[in-house]
């Protein structure tokens, strides 16, 4: 199966809604309007029934039983590997393997092919738009090892970054480029398919951080061709605990274990240990089995509805939201003014995120404020915080339009 | 509404609004940052204690406007006192923001805050320009 990317018609968030039981429910006596989707996106009840199916049908251990139970469980599991190299239309199914999610899945990555292959005074490319979690497993690797972390630097608002820019900085000293697919604080697609190919001209490997993006536009991993690319169950609709590391089969095959246990050996002796083939290699101990089954059925549901058609709305709602904030007085609205992913962070000089956010949640309107993991890119642009809104798909213009209402009160209060 | 009006009484617009005591103080000899990890929110409380007494008190910072009208409040309220009713006072605030509850003698002022414990999310906001102003107590008294 590939990725359908041609659907004619949009859909109809008004019927999505329906398939998520959270969002039926009121807050402070006000309908839920969900907007922190960046953080972390709701659960359709294809999800939870395939959780709770799991558990009260299949449970048991993968891959070691003989009895009907483990192999479907282990069936079922397995199944979710197909799923996600589907998903993905990543090369083969024995490139994924399952993490607790993108946080772990980079650690994965810095501890074992990089821990490898890195050494004193190479560098590692990232760039200043970087979640902590693409940041920090780098820089504790370099304090280790004594590497050199450069950042291709975000020079405004919008915060594009150019092909240009990053092949200048791309020089024979650096080794690795890790860099984020959707910045989740600026809303910012990174064009991950020609940043993949300057790289691997000049031998670079790269990682691409899939957290904001596998979720919400279709990945195609054998058009982008980068050598690792990962993400979150959460932010697919899916469970938490869960997540995926996609890695190029020959580097999977060189790099050592992660974690050591149970299911990820291949023979083991009081003095010696070989090791199973690359998926299983990095899955030490029992997975997360429903989580995975979880994850299986988040991918299903969207790849039903289409990426392309999730994309198109999201960005629809942010770059409708984008236009209006951009008239309320003394807003500074992040982000670029084409081709928005579907988020948009926004700072008024007047009154700060957290005001804000308590002012829109009485509204029955969940919002983020804060720096969102992105600490160093907001010290650049000079802010130390925004209010964010993330958009998915079961949210509406309607929603979009409460929103900008509770603002403007919200305004009117801190300034009249 | 309400629980909002409670929340942000006319003296915290105000004390946010125009924050008092609001600069630095070169002739500080002791200081505390108060820092929200979780925001980026962050301040610092400045001391000038002569003899027992805090003779200046000021704060630099940013944050919203629960956290910048506190550190206002606390200046106003702590100077003048002497350290051991500044801890006290620090305890007192404490308490208001984590119960609601006013004891009979509190400052108005101080008051202001007892809406804060019904929005658990925000307590940390009000309490931060105060654990800063603890810290630099503390350390004054090494
Ligand atoms: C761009 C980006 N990278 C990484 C992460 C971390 O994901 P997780 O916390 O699921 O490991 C996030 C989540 O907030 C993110 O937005």
């Amino acid at each position: 199966m590939t990725i359908e990317t041609k659907h004619s018609t949009s859909f109809d968030p008004e019927i999505q809604r329906k398939n998520f039981p959270i969002l039926q429910q009121e807050i402070h006596g006000k309908p839920l309007i969900y907007l922190d989707n960046g953080a972390t996106t709701q659960k359709p009840s294809a999800v939870l029934e395939a959780m709770d199916h799991y558990y009260r049908k299949d449970n048991s251990n993968v891959h070691r039983g003989i009895h009907t139970l483990s192999n479907r469980a282990t069936e079922s599991f397995e199944q979710v590997r197909d799923t996600v190299a589907n998903f993905l239309n990543a090369p083969s199914r024995e490139e994924i393997v399952f993490t607790k999610g993108t946080t772990e899945a980079i650690n994965l990555v810095a501890r074992t092919w990089a821990e490898q292959n890195l050494n004193e005074g190479d560098v590692i490319l990232l760039t200043e738009m970087e979640h902590h979690s693409n940041l920090v497993p780098w820089q504790l690797l370099a304090q280790r090892k004594g590497l050199e972390i450069r950042y291709v630097p975000v020079t405004d608002d919008e915060g594009i970054l150019t092909t240009e820019q990053v092949d200048k900085m791309l020089t024979p000293e650096v080794k690795l480029f890790a860099f984020t697919h959707i910045s989740n604080t600026l809303g910012v697609v990174n064009p991950a398919r020609e940043f993949c190919a300057l790289a691997r001209k000049k031998g670079v490997v790269t990682l691409v951080d899939g957290a904001q993006s596998a979720g919400h536009m279709p990945i195609d991993l054998q058009d982008m061709q980068p050598d690792f690319f990962v993400f979150s169950g959460h932010k697919t609709a899916g469970p938490t605990g869960v997540g995926v590391l996609y890695g190029r089969f020959e580097l999977l095959e060189q790099m050592p274990p992660f974690h050591g246990g149970g299911e990820m050996i291949d023979r083991v002796s009081f003095d010696r240990v070989t090791f199973k083939k690359p998926p299983h290699k990095f899955e030490a101990g029992t997975p997360n089995i429903a989580e995975v089954v979880g994850l299986g059925a988040s991918l299903k549901y969207l790849s039903n509805i289409g990426m392309d058609r999730i994309f198109a709305h999201d960005h629809e709602l942010a770059a409708y939201a984008d236009e209006h904030l951009r008239s309320l007085p003394g807003i500074r609205v992040l982000g670029p003014r084409q081709n928005r992913a579907g988020l948009v962070s926004f700072h008024f000089d007047k009154v700060h995120a957290h005001d804000l956010v308590t002012f829109a949640d009485m509204d029955g309107i969940a919002l983020r404020g804060g720096h969102h993991c992105t600490q160093p890119l907001m010290e650049k642009l000079g802010l130390h915080s925004t209010a964010r809104a993330s958009f998915y798909l079961y949210n509406t213009k309607q929603e979009v339009d409460r929103l900008l209402e509770n603002l403007n009160k919200t305004l009117s209060f801190f300034t009249s | 509404m309400q629980n909002l009006l409670e929340l942000y009484q006319a003296v915290i617009l105000d004390h946010n609004r125009n924050p008092r005591n609001f600069r630095t103080l070169p002739a500080a000899n002791a200081q505390g940052r108060g820092e929200n990890p979780a925001c980026g929110d962050q301040y610092e409380v400045f001391l000038r204690i002569e003899k027992e007494a805090l003779a200046e008190v000021t704060f630099q910072g940013s944050g919203c406007a629960i956290s910048r009208a506190s550190a206002s409040v606390l200046t106003t309220e702590l100077t003048g006192q002497t350290r051991a009713e500044a801890k006290e006072s620090i305890k007192a605030f404490q308490t208001v923001i984590e119960t609601g509850e006013i004891a009979e003698s509190l400052p108005v002022s101080m008051a202001a805050f007892s809406g804060i414990h019904k929005f658990p999310a925000r307590r940390k906001c009000a309490m931060l320009a105060w654990e800063a102003a603890m810290q630099a107590l503390e350390e004054a008294n090494r």
